[in-house]
């Protein structure tokens, strides 16, 4: 358990949580128990088929509401039992983004404004409330410039950025963002994280589910290791990485925690937390050598 | 193996994706290609088996030019694996699916051991029996990549092949790039990921508008000042030598500790 | 997504609609719709092509004048290959008693035929055109929101709209596949039984992949609250009127069939 300030309560609560999908034979999460809380990135990593992509589903209210499965244990999303009748609250309560930037549009519109209001008229919001939260949302992710184009004609990057609008536009405070950079090139990357770093600013809640982690850390606050359904470890990413050795065939370390964790073990003296970035490294090695000139 | 020669490639829609492009792949040599999305990657591994032919200039592949040839008859030089996976996979079992390509491939040894090396290179054993479709898409990913692999193709084109992978996948697909390497076999990668390029790369170039912006060993072009003119971060390595100034880049985490023990001494 | 986003620009994005402001345009889009009825029912009035040829000759004429000549072209590319079958079927294919006007070999054209095919062939067209010169000026959206105004489940005009996209996503999944499946060894080419397994290989991943996106379709779409009971609204307000007009435009197909059947 990561120790630290935790002005709020959890807004889910995994107990002894389990559950398998009809058409599996092995659980995909499998006695978890697990808190999470609000204004917090919490950063959800572990190998393929660790069970990751099914917790960030649970927490949408998605699992096992519409994709069925057998429960064990219980996960309460913003009070409500995963599985009771009121679990389609929680989907209207949390915003969800996929890996995959195209098959996750609704393929019903023809522009990036309707796909953005399509939500709020689901809703039955007035017009003119529609347009002004559509174009407020579009605004903040930096699209309302094309707010007019095709959504099919968008880049990658682009297109995760309204998919992240859909969900401001809604105003959901939590967000589950299922690997959102998995299929875009670096620009497209760097786009969304900075996107997700400016809604940090704003306290929102996100549950980021990632295999690489090296863009990510920066702005991570707890990072949640799984491996076959369990929790396999659990605290702030500086000090988890200190050590990455046995996290190593878990988890995909970054270069320059994998460099930081070499020259560190060779004993030189840079501290006990991992850096969070390339920047953070260039630092800590300065540091080092004006320590050791001195 | 594969020569272009002054190709050019224009779309129908009007976009020219590749401009005046000249490359030689050899059998050997493992051949990284980076650049922006949109830079001509995609369009210059559909010019290489011959799925797209191009507009001007010529390309040979095992010195027969590709505008007479189909890309199935090609496939036997160069395998050519897209990113997704999806767009291949069709078989109820992974050993079928990878046994498909043994049996379509051709190669100086046979179906049979060409199936076994691919299986074992891509760690796909113990999946054996499964159907691909209950494989996380990683899963899948390395199984259209052995599929291809057992084809025993001499080239072999890799389109992303880390992304989304974790560190299973990654260390599997790195030791395949190496594996070629070793053998003596060419290899030609796809990919965004830098520090990929930066450890098992023979040779690099970056991609710009269609042209080839930059062109060398990884240890020159990886570090290159222009590098983020086209859309692509130097290696860690780099930016760790940039960041702490040193005279000149280094490779390897020896290195780096050497030249950090020196700064402390002076 | 590169490789998507590339052969998505080889993708044409097939869209209907025209955007305009004609006065096509600008007729509320149920009248439209409305009138499709009246004017292909009339068509079908009499054994001959005269009924439908005049009614044909009247669209476009109209058409033309409204300055909306490219939903002619458009209705062409439908009618066309459809009216070259009419032909070889009823005029070449198929036997009549009559003497034929004229022959070749096996092959010999007949006049009765020909009629058919000609008045089989301006009823579809009028059809045709009708419902294109609807649908090319009125936005799928508002289109959608007209129906669901008028208590059109929310789930039919989303099949509705997301119907029309299909096709050019279907092109760009198609094509993505053909790539691979020709990288790997397939042959588009050859012999009949070698054709039907490139056809498996290529349908399979078609069917799989498109279900791997249905099912984050259906996640997402309920992310949006696709299937939240209450009232729905639209960004696009669409002024709900015209359901007199559109009432006669309906009554108006009832003599209209009664002519048809007793002419």
């Amino acid at each position: 358990m990561v120790s630290g300030d935790r002005p709020t309560e959890p807004f889910a609560r995994f107990e002894q949580f389990s559950i398998t999908y009809d058409t599996a034979s092995t659980p995909s999460l499998a006695g978890l128990t697990l808190d999470l809380y609000g204004d917090q990135l919490t950063l959800v990593t572990g190998p393929s088929g660790s069970g990751k992509s099914t917790l960030g589903r649970v927490v949408a209210g998605f699992v096992p509401r519409l994709l069925g499965g057998k429960v064990g244990g219980s996960a309460r999303i913003l009070d409500h039992d995963v599985d009771a009748e009121s679990a389609h609250e929680i989907t209207e309560s949390i915003g969800m983004v996929f890996d995959n930037p195209f098959d996750q549009l609704t393929a019903a519109t023809r522009t990036v404004f309707d796909e953005a209001a399509y939500a709020l008229e689901n809703e039955g919001l007035p017009p003119a409330e529609i347009i002004a939260r559509v174009l407020s949302a579009l605004e903040s992710v930096g699209l309302a410039g094309i707010a007019g184009q095709h959504p099919r004609r968008l880049s990658g990057g682009q297109s995760q950025r309204l998919a992240i609008a859909c969900a401001l536009a809604q105003q959901k405070p939590i967000l589950v963002l299922d690997d959102p950079t998995s299929q875009l090139d670096p620009t497209g990357t760097a786009e969304v994280v900075s996107m997700v770093r400016k809604l940090r600013r704003d306290h929102a809640t996100v549950v980021l589910i990632a295999q690489d982690l090296s863009r990510w850390l920066e702005i991570t606050d707890r990072l949640v290791v799984l491996d076959e359904g369990r929790l396999a470890a659990d605290g702030r990413p500086a000090s988890l990485l200190a050590d990455p050795g046995p996290l190593a065939g878990k988890i995909l370390i970054p270069r320059y925690i994998a460099i930081w964790a070499e020259l560190r073990s060779r004993g030189m003296g840079l501290g006990d937390h991992a850096p969070r970035g390339t920047d953070q490294l260039i630092s800590s090695l300065q540091a080092a050598v004006r320590v050791g000139r001195s | 193996m594969i020569h272009l020669r002054d190709v050019s490639y224009t779309y129908p829609t009007g976009v020219e994706a590749i401009r005046r492009l000249d490359l030689d792949v050899s059998v050997g040599e493992a051949l990284f290609v980076l650049g922006h999305n949109g830079a001509g990657k995609s369009t210059m591994l559909r010019l290489f088996n011959g799925l797209l032919k191009p507009t001007t200039g010529a390309v040979t592949v095992g010195g027969a030019n590709t505008a007479g040839v189909r890309p199935a008859q090609l496939s036997k030089t160069v395998g050519l694996v897209f990113q997704n996976p999806d767009a291949q996979l069709f078989r109820e079992r992974v050993s079928e699916e990878v046994s498909f390509g043994a049996e379509h491939g051709a190669g100086s040894d046979g179906a049979p051991e060409r199936f076994e090396r691919a299986m074992a290179l891509l760690g796909l054993e113990r999946v054996a029996d499964r159907n691909p479709y209950d494989l996380s898409l990683s899963w899948r990913k390395r199984v259209a990549i052995a599929s291809i692999v057992a084809m025993g193709s001499p080239i072999l084109v890799l389109d992303e092949p880390t992304g989304g992978q974790d560190a299973e996948g990654t260390r599997v697909l790195t030791d395949l790039i190496m594996d070629r390497r070793n053998q003596g076999h060419g290899c030609v990668v796809v990919t965004h990921d830098v520090d990929l390029a930066f450890d098992c790369a023979d040779r690099v170039i970056v991609l710009r508008e269609g042209e080839i912006y930059l062109e060398g060993d990884p240890m020159s072009v990886l570090g290159d000042p222009l590098l983020p003119e086209a859309g692509v971060e130097p290696s860690t390595m780099h930016r760790v030598s940039q960041g702490l100034q040193l005279d000149s880049s280094v490779r390897t985490v020896d290195e780096l500790e050497e030249h950090l023990m020196r700064t402390e001494e002076v | 997504m590169e490789a998507g986003t590339n052969t998505w620009s080889r993708a044409r994005v097939a869209a209907l609609y025209e955007i305009g402001n004609t006065w096509l345009h600008r007729v509320h889009p149920l009248t439209k719709l409305a009138a499709v009825l009246p004017l292909s029912v009339a068509g079908f009035a009499g054994d001959t092509i005269r009924v439908p040829a005049v009614l044909l000759l009247a669209a476009v004429i109209t058409l033309l004048v409204s300055r909306l000549g490219s939903i002619v072209l458009k209705s062409l590319r439908l009618i066309a290959p459809m009216t070259f079958a009419l032909f070889v079927i009823h005029g070449v294919v198929r036997p009549y008693p009559s003497e034929p006007i004229a022959s070749w070999g096996p092959i010999s054209i007949n006049a009765e035929g020909l009629a058919l095919a000609g008045t089989t062939a301006a009823r579809l067209a009028v059809f045709v055109v009708a419902v294109t010169a609807a649908m090319a000026t009125v936005h799928p959206k508002i289109f959608a929101t007209a129906l669901i105004q008028r208590g059109v489940s929310h789930k039919l005009a989303y099949a509705y709209l997301a119907g029309a996209e299909l096709l050019p996503e279907m092109r760009l999944r198609a094509a993505q596949i053909l790539d691979a499946q020709q990288s790997r060894g397939f042959d588009t080419r050859g012999s009949l039984p070698r054709r039907f397994r490139t056809l498996f290989a290529l349908l399979k991943p078609l069917l799989v992949s498109s279900l791997i996106g249905v099912e984050m379709r259906t996640l997402a779409l309920e992310s949006r609250g696709f299937s939240r009971v209450g009232t729905r609204t639209s960004a696009a307000e669409v002024e709900d009127r015209g359901r007199v007009l559109q009432r006669l435009l309906l009554a108006a197909a009832v003599p209209l069939i009664v002519l048809a059947v007793v002419w």
